[in-house]
């Protein structure tokens, strides 16, 4: 939330400059051969992630075994 | 100008954010940035909710595992294609719900946006009527706490139509000011009370809402699930500046949920399992003196303006996808979103009384639209969007589904919060057999992520690439 709008973008001031502006960042965005480490592969992402919920996971049936019983 | 100033700005934020453009270059900063996003003067009322519960030792371990188990399938399904094509998550929605469709979790987004901020205003309305009572001598006024909410409003509108600037470095001192609070307020009841008070401390039985601890347990952690999940829509919009897939998991995890909204709430359950009220604004004043506790929390009441700002300017932005919102001129959107605000200024108890019940109704929104949009972005879409089609107005394109809306992605999402409400109610928290296993939350999630694939499967079409030339910012 904070920072969010806080990049250098260019000026929206007519549909042309947006729409061109639009294209370019498409076109960038969509190649994953132009390198960026974002568009590699997420599975490294995915995976921590899922080591996370699995602790969590893990903590809540622990805990709950401790108050049940 | 300052109307140009929020309203370019607000216009700049949607477009993708390219990988060299991004601010978050290291982990750090981005972690920093997660701690004040977590931080917000709600997480106090939240903890003294979970105070309510039952017995600390239980219910904040449980919360904190919530926040947990909440972010992660939040943050994967708002934040991950947010990062990588740098979209605002609105737009990123559009994938899901389509491009009309996309207005139901826009729906979500200003309802919790603007609930947060009628919550706030109600808060540093009553508190600073608090602080002022107990210094003078003469009591909680009514009629003062409605004249302070109605500055703090027209202090809102000032400060949003000035734009996101001013409102993002005060809030980067008022999160981590809040941690530190927290600590303070931590310190203070050890001191008081004996260190063994911070796990072994309990409200009486008759001052709780559950006596069952298996039931206090689950709802505790159902709590921080709600608390979490409604990241969904605002957590995108900070890993969208993100530059390295290494720094987007443990930072954020650790800064929004441990931090953030874990620790601040875990030290308000403290306190409001020790101290004989759960107003943290007296907590302060028994804790810290009148003058001197009366002080601080004035300064934290107040500098929290900025967090109304925040909330409103982030509605704004996010409902300005909206044609005829876009036309609308900025202070006047403004002043429109601050209304909800007006009337929390008229029922400050009973929006303060209701901050459990609105973290459970964010759990029962959410859950359906996180459930399909992980769906769909992992298993439909295989983390590929097609960005033209996102932007573009060609009713073939991939993201135009029927008349705008992907039907399937709507009515699993509804159906993912009719079955969270059949097992849990929000408000009065009352709860079905099954809720004592699995909660409401992760039964909602899967059974609307697996309705919206099969769904998916039976009315799938085929779609054609987006025509160049009929793009724009918008729905």
């Amino acid at each position: 939330m904070v920072e969010l709008a806080s990049l250098e973008a260019p000026t929206l001031s007519a549909e042309g400059v947006m729409n061109a502006e639009l294209e370019r960042r498409i076109a960038l965005l969509s190649d994953p051969a132009n390198g960026a480490d974002c568009l590699g592969s997420g599975r490294g992402m995915i995976m921590e992630m899922a080591v996370w919920f699995a602790f969590a996971a893990m903590a809540w049936i622990a805990l709950d075994i401790v108050v049940r019983f | 100008m300052a109307d140009s100033d929020g309203h370019s700005a607000a216009l700049e934020g949607r477009m993708p954010v390219l990988p060299d453009e991004r601010i978050f270059t290291s982990a750090s900063p981005f972690l920093w940035s997660c701690v004040t996003f977590g931080s917000a003067i709600w997480v106090f009322m939240v903890g003294a909710g979970l105070a309510q519960l039952g017995d600390l030792k239980i219910v904040i371990p449980g919360y904190l595992i919530g926040t947990v188990i909440g972010y992660v399938p939040a943050a994967m399904a708002g934040g991950f294609p947010s990062f990588r094509y740098g979209l605002d998550p609105m737009d990123a929605a559009k994938a899901t719900f389509g491009r009309l469709g996309a207005v139901v979790p826009l729906l979500a987004l200003i309802f919790v946006a603007l609930a947060w901020s009628s919550v706030v205003t109600a808060f540093i309305a009553r508190g600073g009527a608090t602080v002022f009572g107990r210094l003078s001598g003469h009591g909680l006024d009514d009629r003062l706490v409605v004249g302070l909410a109605m500055v703090v409003i027209i202090a809102s509108w000032f400060v949003v139509r000035r734009g996101p600037r001013f409102m993002e470095s005060v809030n980067n001192f008022v999160g981590p000011g809040l941690v530190v609070v927290a600590i303070g307020l931590v310190a203070l009841v050890a001191m008081k009370y004996g260190v063994r008070q911070l796990w072994n401390g309990a409200v009486p039985l008759i001052g709780r809402q559950i006596s069952d601890p298996g039931l206090a347990l689950v709802s505790a952690i159902e709590l921080g699930i709600g608390a979490s999940i409604s990241n969904w829509p605002f957590v995108g919009g900070l890993m969208r500046l993100v530059q390295k897939r290494s720094h987007i998991v443990t930072p954020s995890l650790m800064g929004a949920t441990f931090v953030g909204l874990g620790f601040g709430s875990s030290a308000a359950a403290i306190a409001a399992a020790t101290l004989p009220t759960s107003d943290p604004v007296l907590w302060f004043m028994d804790l810290g003196g009148p003058v001197l506790g009366g002080l601080a929390i004035s300064a934290v009441l107040f500098a929290n303006i900025a967090v109304i700002g925040l909330l409103i300017y982030f509605a704004a932005v996010s409902a300005q996808q909206v044609g005829i919102v876009r036309r609308t001129p900025w202070p006047m959107l403004i002043a429109i979103l601050l209304t909800p605000c007006v009337i929390g200024a008229f029922n400050a108890d009973a929006v303060l009384s209701a901050v459990v019940a609105i973290v459970n109704y964010q759990a029962m929104i959410f859950v359906g639209i996180v459930g399909v949009s992980f769906a769909n972005y992992f298993l439909v879409l295989k983390e590929r969007i097609d960005l033209r089609a996102i932007f573009s107005h060609d009713p073939k394109g991939a993201y135009a589904f029927t008349y705008g809306v992907n039907w399937s992605a709507a009515l699993s999402a509804i159906a993912g919060a009719a079955l969270y409400r059949v097992l849990y109610d929000p408000a009065t928290l009352a709860a079905a057999p099954a809720f004592r296993w699995f909660g409401a939350s992760i039964p909602a999630m899967v059974v609307s992520g697996a309705l919206f694939l099969v769904l998916t499967r039976l009315f799938s079409r085929k779609v054609e690439p987006a025509e160049p030339g009929q793009i724009s910012v918008g729905f």
